[in-house]
């Protein structure tokens, strides 16, 4: 590889990271519910796509091409987690407590977090992507390697859980 | 529409299609259950929407730059380096491989470069397997060291050298070695007899277009050369003839010899002498004419004779200076002529090729030849000549001898076969492990059963004239 050809994927990459380096990180965070795990994820997913960036097409979609490494490096983490799931220092859900400042944790806040955390993390991700982030069922399809009416099942899955863990007459 | 499916779209609201969401709405209008369903799932949004998001820190991007930027800007430099390494290894290799062995083809011995030369050739001669091959870059190498003296000798350059040659001849004390004149030097060791003809290893240096040889190998053994009269260059008639000396071997041991008689110097001299001939030189091997048991006998009478003539070169000149250079060859004949007539047990001893009296006799052979040079050019004039004159002396052959500075004391023993030798007194008696080297001592060793009446008389101070056997001045007056 030449360096001309090096160069334009490190300023790409720079672009790519510096535009989403923040929703990643949280798209993770609320995945894995883990702001260290997060930032660790957040940093292994942005060095996979520095690796790889070279050998992604022109035309491809690179927003949902990071947040594809970022989902399976995220329900990688949860699955070894659910391994060690018995360890007696786990909480009951297995997460641990947000790093947020608690002053600036509502009430409501702290309810929709804790009903967050009893969504099973298969829709918890096309959820935050569809509500969140603003993607539309083709790139959540996309992005989680399933098809339209497979993302459409999950979502309405997904609101009908946290809809009863966050109380459904609010 | 039935509330079910519409609940199922209700969780996709946003996306759904313009004719899905005018069914979706005629059923919302209709049904309050789903209308309270869809609130819910906006809250539910506007909820997840509004929590709290999280920064990343400074650290992690920071480690992303790291381990993202680094290595795009260090490995070209690194390789750049790396070729240019290499590159440049290359170059120098390719240049020293192709050119030094060009540049030290040229070379001759002191050269800086000369040892590359000779590395080269070693290399080619490990490398070719074909014995014939092998053979030819051997003698072309061979042929290169010649050419490599004598440019050295014809732009009288210094250095030291070392080569193999073909002994073509020896005239006047210079060996003639594939056409390099070779002159031995003062402390020359010669090994092995060479013969004219042969191939000899000369260590030599060269210096002002001289080469001075400091040792000369041949290793060959002494009976398997095949010697004539004509191809030997000096004989042993030459070395023991002349050679005067005027002190004798302190390490002389009395041995039968004739009654000698010191002469005061006079202004003529005639020596006549026995002198038997080089048992070598025969086409038939040497027979000692007298048995083990009994005393031996001179088998000829030759005879020299010395008398002063005036400005005439004679070969005792020569004939010193061949026995002073200690030619090896020289000196050999000269001992192993002696010895058959000394005692004809270890004649035969030696002709039948005993190595350890060979060893022995090429050892002696080098002390002689060294000793005589320093003996000569110690000895100082003379202040007189003392001559022997035996009796009995056929002479058949008559050379002139100039004086020189050495002494001119000569014994030549008569041929008495009846007679017993007499032991005589270790000053008077001559040498007979110096027989070469100091010819008196020599002359007088060729005849320890004869009893010759040696006559010396005072030589004169000009010149000497000497009597000596045809067959052997024929083969020194060569010159």
């Amino acid at each position: 590889m030449d360096t001309e050809r090096q160069s334009e994927l490190d300023g790409l990459f720079e672009e790519l990271f510096s535009a989403y380096r923040s929703p990643i990180l949280n798209y993770i965070y609320r995945l894995v519910d883990d702001s260290s795990c997060a930032e660790e994820l957040c940093q292994e997913v942005f060095l996979r796509a520095y690796k790889a960036l070279g050998r992604l097409s022109a035309d491809a979609n690179h927003r949902a091409w990071l947040y594809r490494i970022a989902t399976n490096a995220a329900y990688d983490k949860l699955r070894r987690r659910k391994l060690i799931k018995w360890l007696p220092l786990m909480d009951n859900d297995g997460s641990t407590a947000p790093v947020v400042g608690p002053e600036r944790l509502t009430v409501e806040h702290q309810a929709m977090e804790q009903a967050l955390r009893q969504v099973p993390s298969k829709y918890r991700g096309p959820l935050l992507l569809y509500t969140v982030q603003g993607y539309s069922l083709r790139e959540i399809g996309e992005i989680m390697g399933i098809s339209e009416g497979a993302v459409k099942t999950r979502l309405f899955r997904a609101r009908e859980k946290l809809r009863v863990a966050y109380g459904g007459d609010r | 529409m039935r509330c079910e499916s519409v609940r199922r779209q209700l969780a996709v609201y946003e996306a759904l299609m313009p004719e899905e969401r005018r069914r979706v709405d005629e059923h919302l209008r209709q049904c309050e259950g789903c209308r309270v369903l869809l609130a819910t799932y906006r809250a539910q949004d506007r909820a997840l929407s509004s929590l709290p998001m999280m920064t990343p820190s400074a650290e992690m991007i920071a480690a992303v730059h790291r381990r993202t930027t680094r290595r795009p800007t260090r490995r070209p430099v690194q390789r750049r380096v790396a070729r240019v390494v290499t590159l440049a290894v290359l170059a120098f290799l390719l240049v020293l491989g192709g050119t030094l062995p060009t540049v030290a083809a040229g070379t001759l011995p002191g050269d800086a470069l000369y040892p590359v030369k000779r590395a080269v050739e070693q290399v080619r001669l490990t490398l070719t397997i074909d014995g014939e091959e092998r053979e030819r870059l051997t003698e072309v190498f061979r042929a290169k060291r010649i050419e490599e003296v004598q440019a050295l000798a014809q732009t009288e350059r210094e250095a030291d050298v070392a080569f193999e040659g073909e002994l073509e001849a020896v005239e006047d004390g210079v060996w003639i070695v594939s056409g390099v004149a070779v002159v031995p030097q003062p402390q020359v060791v010669a090994e092995g007899f060479p013969q004219i003809g042969q191939v000899v290893v000369v260590e030599a240096r060269v210096s002002e277009g001289q080469v001075s040889a400091s040792r000369v190998t041949h290793t060959v053994s002494v009976e398997t050369q095949p010697t004539t009269a004509t191809a030997a260059p000096p004989t042993p008639t030459r070395a023991r003839a002349v050679s005067p000396s005027d002190t004798p071997e302190p390490t002389v041991e009395p041995t039968p010899e004739p009654t000698d008689t010191v002469l005061p110097p006079t202004p003529k001299v005639d020596v006549t002498a026995e002198v038997y001939p080089d048992p070598r030189a025969a086409t038939a091997p040497f027979k000692p004419t007298a048995t083990p048991g009994d005393e031996p006998k001179p088998t000829q009478t030759p005879t020299l004779s010395l008398e002063s003539e005036e400005g005439v070169e004679t070969r005792k000149t020569a004939e010193v200076e061949a026995t002073a250079w200690g030619t090896p060859r020289e000196t050999a004949r000269a001992t192993r002529w002696h010895k058959p007539t000394r005692t004809p047990t270890r004649s035969s001893g030696e002709a039948t090729g005993d190595p350890r009296r060979e060893a022995t006799a090429r050892a002696r052979l080098t002390v002689i030849a060294i000793r005589t040079r320093e003996s000569i050019a110690t000895a100082p004039p003379p202040t007189e000549l003392p001559t022997r004159r035996p009796t009995a002396r056929p002479p058949t052959a008559t050379a002139v001898v100039r004086p020189s500075p050495l002494p001119t004391r000569t014994r030549v023993p008569r041929a008495t076969p009846t007679r017993r030798p007499t032991k005589s007194p270790p000053t008077a008696t001559p040498n007979t492990n110096s027989a070469a080297a100091t010819p008196t001592s020599a002359v007088g060793s060729t005849e320890p059963t004869a009893a010759p009446t040696a006559e010396t008389t005072p030589p004169p101070p000009s010149d000497i004239s000497i009597s000596a056997p045809t067959v052997t001045v024929n083969a020194v007056s060569a010159r």
